[in-house]
């Protein structure tokens, strides 16, 4: 993601909405959607999965880092991530913008 | 229902009733709206002030609602005065409030420096869907809710003390992206404006429908200097034509002003303009408040961008929050078991003695005193007859 929030994944961009707001603090993330008055809390994983996703135009950007640091294999990851950005959408805490021309 | 609003002092009463830049426009509205006979609801009425005025003026009836034990004073202040039989003191929330016949007019001040404040919106809201007469009359009417750029040193200095400068020669930095998540109250003098006010956000408690509160302003610098945050205050229309304002050249009031921080200060020059969007959000009993925008040159040229919240201004963990989250599934502990005990014999007929035997012979490593099983029944009692 740019500093916009915004995470080009090839066929999708990911975007965190105005409506949400995050917090980090000691290796734990708070996201509130203030739409939905959803809280949402990741744990430390999530937090790194969150920050690798900064500033990366792919998602096998973020494999590559996260493959260095953790014990699993690529496909697992990419699964994990996968979820992970689902999860996130799902929640409206991340949204999917039309990629720009 | 929660504690929210109840936090005030005999002694703060007292204030509100002396501060004249107040109570003279609110007796005003009252002479204006109130009709022989009337029934007036009184909303935060504390020691009954608006309703013993109301009564003064002719109203057939006056129900006092106060969450804060102040009512029980409001009863007897009712009897002295003469009005025990017209004056209804109810000590609770409006929100829990029942009338057989509604009222014909709502008064009510549950602002605290803003009007976006606790309880306020959503008891109006409630209050005049539920307990106005059709055509009754709400007192206030309207809040007018402004902002300005402001050059105030003074203000910014407890964010920057001792977080970034103190005297021990620490870092102590990491506090700071914190507190500058926080508005405080702060006397705007009015020469630390650095724009001329721009009204943001109007409240109409006549139509309103909406609890959250949103709006937006720009204003261009009339000097150069340092915007160290905005200032917000309000003013009010009671009821037709009478009001007050809270603005920084007027008689200061009781409510103060609001100062929200930038997250540093920034060196503007004559020209320069500033756009921020300002906005409150009723989350889970409270208000998150959000000030975010930019610091353009005259040109147009973007110098800063700043996106804050009061959400930031504390610290959250997963512990804390996790029973608002959609998804939390609570776990059976031994606080809900002792619960469950205690509540089970709630039932009209155990004795404390028996319920004290039947919590420490269950419980004996955690009740290994009968006082400690007493208090904790006890405080058991107290929060669900709260």
């Amino acid at each position: 993601m740019d500093n916009r929030g915004t995470l080009n994944m090839g066929t999708k961009l990911y975007t965190k909405p105005n409506h949400v707001l995050v917090q980090t603090v000691d290796n734990e993330m708070i996201l509130l959607n203030l739409e939905s008055e959803y809280y949402f809390a990741l744990d430390e994983i999530g937090v790194r999965f969150w920050e690798v996703l900064q500033g990366i135009d792919s998602l096998d950007q973020a494999i590559d880092t996260l493959e260095a640091e953790y014990d699993i294999d690529r496909e697992t990851l990419r699964q994990d991530l996968d979820d992970f950005l689902r999860q996130l959408e799902g929640k409206g805490l991340l949204q999917t913008v039309e990629p720009q021309p | 229902m929660n504690q929210l609003g109840t936090s005030y002092s005999l002694s703060s009463y007292g204030d509100m009733i002396r501060d004249q830049g107040r109570m003279a426009p609110y007796v005003a509205a009252l002479k204006k709206a109130i009709k022989p006979g009337c029934t007036v609801l009184d909303i935060g009425a504390g020691t009954g002030i608006f309703s013993l005025l109301a009564c003064q003026m002719g109203a057939g009836k006056a129900i006092a609602v106060e969450a804060n034990p102040a009512i029980r004073i409001a009863r007897e202040i009712a009897a002295v005065n003469g009005w025990a039989d017209k004056i209804t003191c109810f000590e609770g929330f409006s929100t829990d409030l029942e009338l057989e016949q509604p009222a014909d007019v709502i008064v009510s001040d549950l602002r605290g420096a803003l009007p976006l404040f606790k309880m306020h919106l959503p008891s109006i809201i409630d209050a005049r869907d539920r307990l106005l007469a059709p055509g009754g009359t709400m007192i206030p009417q309207q809040d007018k809710l402004w902002a300005a750029p402001l050059d105030a040193p003074t203000a910014y200095q407890r964010f920057e003390q001792p977080w970034l400068t103190n005297e021990y020669n620490l870092d102590l930095s990491a506090v700071h992206r914190f507190e500058i998540n926080r508005w405080s109250r702060y006397p705007i003098d009015p020469k630390e404006l650095l724009a001329p006010a721009q009204q943001w956000l109007t409240l109409d408690y006549r139509t309103l429908t909406d609890c959250n509160g949103s709006g937006s302003g720009t204003w261009q610098a009339n000097r150069s200097g340092h915007l160290h945050g905005l200032g917000v205050w309000f003013s009010t229309e009671l009821i037709d034509g009478i009001g007050y304002s809270n603005a920084p050249d007027q008689p200061s009031l009781i409510y103060g002003q609001a100062f929200f921080p930038m997250p540093e200060p920034v060196q503007v020059d004559s020209g320069d303009r500033i756009e921020a969007t300002l906005s409150a959000h009723w989350v889970d009993q409270e208000y998150i408040w959000r000030w975010q925008g930019q610091i353009l040159t005259s040109e147009g040229t973007p110098k800063v961008t700043f996106d804050q919240s009061t959400f930031n201004a504390s610290l959250l963990s997963n512990k804390e929050i996790q029973y608002k989250r959609g998804d939390f599934v609570p776990q059976v502990t031994i606080e809900v078991e002792i619960e469950k005990l205690i509540l089970t014999h709630f039932d009209g007929k155990t004795p404390m003695s028996d319920l004290v035997n039947c919590l420490c012979q269950a419980y004996p490593e955690r009740f290994a005193k009968r006082q400690t099983a007493l208090s904790r029944i006890a405080e058991t009692f107290k929060r669900v007859n709260a």
